[in-house]
């Protein structure tokens, strides 16, 4: 046998698991080899100091940790007894506070008109659609061929035939295109508008492109067929409306108040805004002022859009965006904080257009101009707002603002 | 520890015959012990803490984590006993636990970075190079022994058993200091026979190599 031979068995041979030719041939080798013997002695010595080290006890006690640590709880256990125990006390202070969190909810989202339109996008029409929609005036419901935009009208037209015409686009129940531009522009750092302002804005703006014609006014189009389709505040009036201009709902605000006149325009009215200019390279000189003053009026630039309004106005009286366009110099006045020059323009509107789509938010807008200036009247065409038109998205707003500031 | 070799759960599958654990006479204090009786598992934890004690600190070498490494043995054995059938004996199938355990936190430790020149580099090389590791660990020694020169014997012993690897500390603790048979420890550690001769035996000439200067 070789030393590598004999050294490979030690480990048997010190477990004595050798038996037979083997264990006589290793111990043999052993015994005439006296390098293996020596490496022999050495590992016997090492594996006895091996298991010289023995066994050990843990600290006393060991046992009773042990058994402490299994009945304790675990920690999701423990979280759980903290959440629900006792029972009869914390359950209904949980139910109470998940109904609490619920009505809160519920209350945020009913008078959050923004968290409304957040929840329910598709219900806002697109703003690149309503760039497509036409800029021409729809025929009007009374049948009367529709007259062009701009240029000097015609001089037998009568201000009735003009308000009969459903030239601006109605106030929709759905929200308009406007609202995100203007809250994007209060997002972009645009001054926030005074108290009142925003709340109107968020009722009172009609649904219109910056380009004149917003989508909903095209749905109308689409709708109105000459002879048969209602009349434009039909769709707010809580009793059928003859349908024509002409038998348009008397308007009760406007028979109290007097005939404003029109803010005198500026001689020079202002080139629009680049912006507006490459933002609508095919527009009209008429589309392009009006847009100019929507996305200003947006931006919260009110002094900008006063000019850009009176400019239109000035320019193009024969404007079917006319009634639209003083409505908008109205709102660009109260955010100014020149509550008598925006009242103004809301009573022209209400009354130069009684029967115009416009009329629900030129009455909501006297209401609040007038409560701006410390007019408790303003209240009872909140009344009327919410009584005449009920359908209108103003009415809501209205109801609101009785609740809150006219009790 | 190779991958075929890797320590499995014991309760996987049956270890020792039924007849071997039909005399288990661990069983009455296990049923009671299963079915929620934590004073009956106490008293299997105290018959069985020297043991396990035992290995924890042979393998760790430090009694506080030796104590902390047997508590947390006994609450995995605790929470497993619901998967215990008592194929085996309870004692097997503890020892398994144990087993693995110290051998599966130890391979945990050499994996994750020490700060550098803290003992276990030299194991780490012999894991990966063991035929050449006895070799070069018989020239090493002295370095580490100059360290140990004023310990006691016990001292030099645990921290020349402290740079063997895992696998072959826990099989030389398992046959040299709590004396388990050949079967045994192949049903512990689930290895062939062949194999804990073989390993066996390099774990032993490597201590024999590594205590030799202090012998």
């Amino acid at each position: 046998m070789r030393c590598d031979e004999a050294r490979r068995v030690f480990s048997e041979l010190y477990d004595e698991a050798l038996s037979g030719a083997p264990l006589v041939t290793v111990t043999q080798h052993l015994a005439s080899c006296p390098a293996c013997r020596a490496e022999w002695a050495n590992f016997r010595k090492a594996m006895q100091a091996v298991a010289d080290l023995g066994t050990a006890e843990p600290s006393p006690g060991f046992a009773a940790r042990v058994r402490r640590r299994l009945e304790a709880p675990s920690r999701w256990r423990r979280v759980l007894r903290w959440l629900f125990l006792p029972l009869h006390v914390k359950l209904p202070i949980q139910a109470a506070a998940v109904l609490l969190l619920a009505f809160a909810g519920l209350l945020l989202y009913q008078r959050s008109p923004e968290l409304r339109r957040a929840i329910e996008p598709s219900q806002i029409p697109s703003p690149s659609v309503a760039h497509e929609a036409p800029a021409s005036a729809p025929p009007p419901a009374g049948g009367e061929p529709a007259r062009k935009e701009e240029g000097p009208a015609p001089q037998a037209e009568t201000p009735k035939a003009t308000q009969a015409e459903p030239a601006a686009p109605p106030m929709a129940a759905v929200p308009p295109p406007t609202q995100g531009a203007l809250e994007a522009g209060r997002e972009r750092g645009a001054p926030s508008p005074p108290t009142g302002i925003s709340e109107l804005w968020k009722t009172t703006l009609p649904s219109e492109s910056p380009r004149g014609e917003g989508s909903s006014q095209d749905s109308r189009v689409k709708s109105a067929e000459p002879g048969t389709a209602p009349g434009p505040l039909q769709q707010y009036a809580p009793a059928p409306a003859p349908s024509g201009g002409a038998g348009a709902p008397a308007q009760p605000s406007a028979k109290s108040l007097a005939v404003p006149p029109l803010a005198p325009m500026p001689s020079a009215a202002p080139a629009p805004t680049k912006e507006a200019q490459t933002s609508a390279p095919q527009a009209k000189p008429a589309d392009v002022l009006y847009g100019t003053g929507l996305t200003e009026l947006a931006d919260g630039k009110f002094d900008r859009a006063v000019d850009s309004f009176r400019a239109f106005l000035a320019r193009y009286p024969q404007d079917a965006r006319v009634p639209d366009a003083r409505l908008r110099l109205g709102e660009a006045y109260f955010g100014q904080g020149r509550y008598a020059e925006a009242l103004q323009e809301y009573e022209a509107v209400a009354q130069q257009f009684p029967s115009g789509p416009q009329v629900p938010a030129a009455l909501y807008g006297q209401a609040q101009a007038r409560l701006a200036l410390g007019d408790r009247s303003g209240c009872q065409l909140l009344r009327e707002v919410a009584d005449l038109y009920p359908q209108a998205p103003e009415a809501a707003s209205a109801r609101q603002d009785l609740a809150a500031r006219c009790r | 520890m190779s991958e075929a070799e890797a320590p499995v759960p014991s309760s996987a599958r049956p270890l020792f015959p039924a007849a071997e654990a039909a005399v288990d006479p661990d069983r009455a204090l296990v049923d009671r012990a299963r079915a929620g009786d934590a004073g009956a598992f106490e008293m299997l934890v105290r018959r069985y803490q020297g043991w396990v004690f035992t290995l924890a600190l042979r393998m760790w070498g430090d009694r506080g984590e030796a104590e902390d490494m047997a508590q947390e043995i006994f609450l995995k054995a605790y929470r497993g006993l619901k998967r215990f059938k008592g194929a085996s004996r309870f004692s097997t199938w503890l020892y398994a636990i144990a087993s693995h355990h110290c051998v599966n936190q130890l391979e945990a430790r050499r994996r994750r970075p020490r700060p550098h020149g803290q003992a276990g580099d030299r194991r780490d090389h012999a894991k990966h190079d063991p035929p050449a590791a006895v070799d070069r660990l018989a020239h090493q020694a002295p370095h580490a022994d100059a360290l140990l020169e004023r310990m006691d014997p016990a001292r030099i012993v645990q921290a020349e058993l402290a740079n063997l690897t895992a696998e072959h500390r826990i099989i030389l603790v398992l046959r040299d200091i709590q004396g388990l048979a050949y079967e045994e420890i192949a049903q512990t550690l689930r290895l062939e026979l062949g194999t804990v001769r073989s390993r066996l035996h390099r774990a032993r000439m490597e201590m024999r190599v590594r205590l030799t200067p202090h012998l």
